[in-house]
């Protein structure tokens, strides 16, 4: 596995996430250091609000803490899992608050809370997904949009339907063309 | 296999590839996702181009735009942590929290008051302090330039005498707090050292009802400070006492009162 800090006198996630079974709470607060900005970003994106982000990162650690044993090698980086735990956390904080996006056209970057930016995280999966993001503005608008609420609010088909105001088969097409044009952008973006 | 049943299943599977990349990001409703699970064994390409969808999906959870979280969030999950420790779930539900979270300005603004209290000895004091304490403190500083933005809150700002446990060293602590809400700060001077493996723990005391507010720790000088969500407005409570404790804490008072007093009749 890809040791995420590039410094091989660094415990790996798996030699922390072992730790934290042992109820080593220094453990936790590593990988926090480790993830913690990837996890808060991902958060306040779903959320959109600073507090609810705080809210659902740390909620996200503390399942880690709990829970960390549910992950292994096999199933994956440890940062992938971690992110997919925090982006479901995140989505269940949303539903729960009944809030939804303050805005479908104003970026995060722009928001005013986005001040203080993260310095760069030197993994390439981070890089990835940046690349990705970039992609995805190459996409037609109605097409980003049904993508980006599906994934950053976990909504399916149905209720894309209804918070849109789309017919189910547009919905359905536009969730199509979008995702097939993306993941053949990425393609050529990583094949180069 | 006939050349109808081919046909069928080439277009069974069309129609699942059309499904592909919706169930790969989780966007299918539920009745489409058990057909695209049950018709995937008999689809061996449409597994292989689900495979490209899920990683698609992968690298999204690393698509957002990059913002740093606040600095005191690390103390707060570290805190989580100490309580999650003691309990199998965080002591604070989730309104709570997110009450507390939504507040944390006015809470600096509260540790704040009461660092200040001691007259211009911030410095010297956040060098004295354990690290929980020195961190809290740091947080407060951190957060002073929020300061400007909270409006003047009507605090109670009461000194507790020592108990029968600190008289000996003139124990004394403050607690600031508004008796609406239910956050407050307790500033404790001249505390007993604390032998290994104990803390202070504070104790919200109604009727004959002893409610734990939170543990802390002391400096060699004795100053020690906690930050605390009671369970109720702090109108509901009578007085605040602190006793020597087990550093996990424990579920009612077993030492006497190092620092005991009232909440109401002294306030100025």
């Amino acid at each position: 596995m890809t040791d995420p800090v590039g410094d091989p006198r660094s415990p790996t996630d798996q030699e922390l996430v072992h730790r934290i079974t042992q109820s080593d709470e220094g453990a936790l607060m590593l990988l926090y250091e480790r993830y913690g900005g990837q996890v808060y970003s991902l958060a306040l994106r779903v959320l959109r609000n600073p507090a609810l982000a705080e809210e659902a990162t740390q909620d996200t650690f503390l399942k880690v803490w709990h829970k960390g044993v549910q992950w292994s090698p096999s199933k994956g980086l440890f940062s992938s899992w971690l992110l997919t735990v925090a982006r479901y956390t995140a989505i269940d904080h949303l539903r729960r608050e009944r809030r939804q996006v303050l805005s479908r056209t104003t970026p995060p970057e722009v928001a005013p809370w986005a001040s203080a930016r993260l310095p760069s995280v030197d993994t390439p999966r981070w890089q990835d997904g940046q690349v990705l993001r970039t992609l995805m503005e190459q996409l037609p608008a109605e097409q980003r949009t049904v993508i980006e609420l599906a994934f950053y609010q976990g909504m399916t088909h149905s209720e894309l339907a209804e918070h849109l105001g789309w017919p189910l088969g547009t919905v359905k097409t536009r969730l199509r063309l979008g995702l097939q044009k993306l993941r053949s952008l990425w393609q050529e973006a990583t094949q180069r | 296999m006939s050349d109808l049943q081919t046909a069928t299943q080439r277009e069974a599977c069309d129609e699942l590839r059309e499904l592909l990349p919706a169930f790969g990001l989780g966007a299918a409703d539920p009745d489409e996702a058990t057909w695209v699970k049950s018709r995937l064994a008999d689809c061996p390409e449409a597994a292989q181009e689900l495979t490209a969808y899920a990683a698609l999906a992968e690298v999204m959870l690393y698509s957002a735009p990059p913002v740093r979280p606040p600095a005191y969030l690390a103390e707060r999950l570290r805190a989580a942590l100490a309580q999650a420790q003691h309990r199998p779930e965080p002591a604070v539900d989730r309104p709570q929290r997110r009450w507390l979270a939504s507040r944390l300005p006015a809470l600096a603004a509260l540790a704040l008051a009461v660092l200040l209290l001691a007259g211009g000895l911030l410095a010297a004091q956040v060098a004295g302090l354990r690290s929980q304490q020195r961190e809290l403190a740091a947080q407060v500083e951190r957060q002073s330039a929020l300061l400007a933005a909270v409006g003047e809150g009507t605090y109670l700002r009461v000194t507790l005498p020592a108990g029968p446990a600190g008289e000996a060293a003139g124990a004394e602590a403050t607690v600031i707090c508004d008796p609406e809400r239910s956050v407050g700060v307790v500033y404790a001077r001249n505390m007993p050292p604390l032998p290994a493996g104990q803390a202070y723990q504070v104790w919200l005391i109604r009727g004959e009802e002893r409610t734990s507010a939170g543990l802390f720790h002391v400096s060699e000088e004795g100053r020690g400070l906690l930050t605390f969500q009671a369970p109720l407005p702090m109108r509901q409570y009578d007085s605040v006492g602190i006793t020597m404790e087990p550093a996990t804490g424990s579920p009612a008072p077993t030492t006497s009162a190092v620092v005991r007093g009232p909440l109401y009749g002294q306030e100025y």
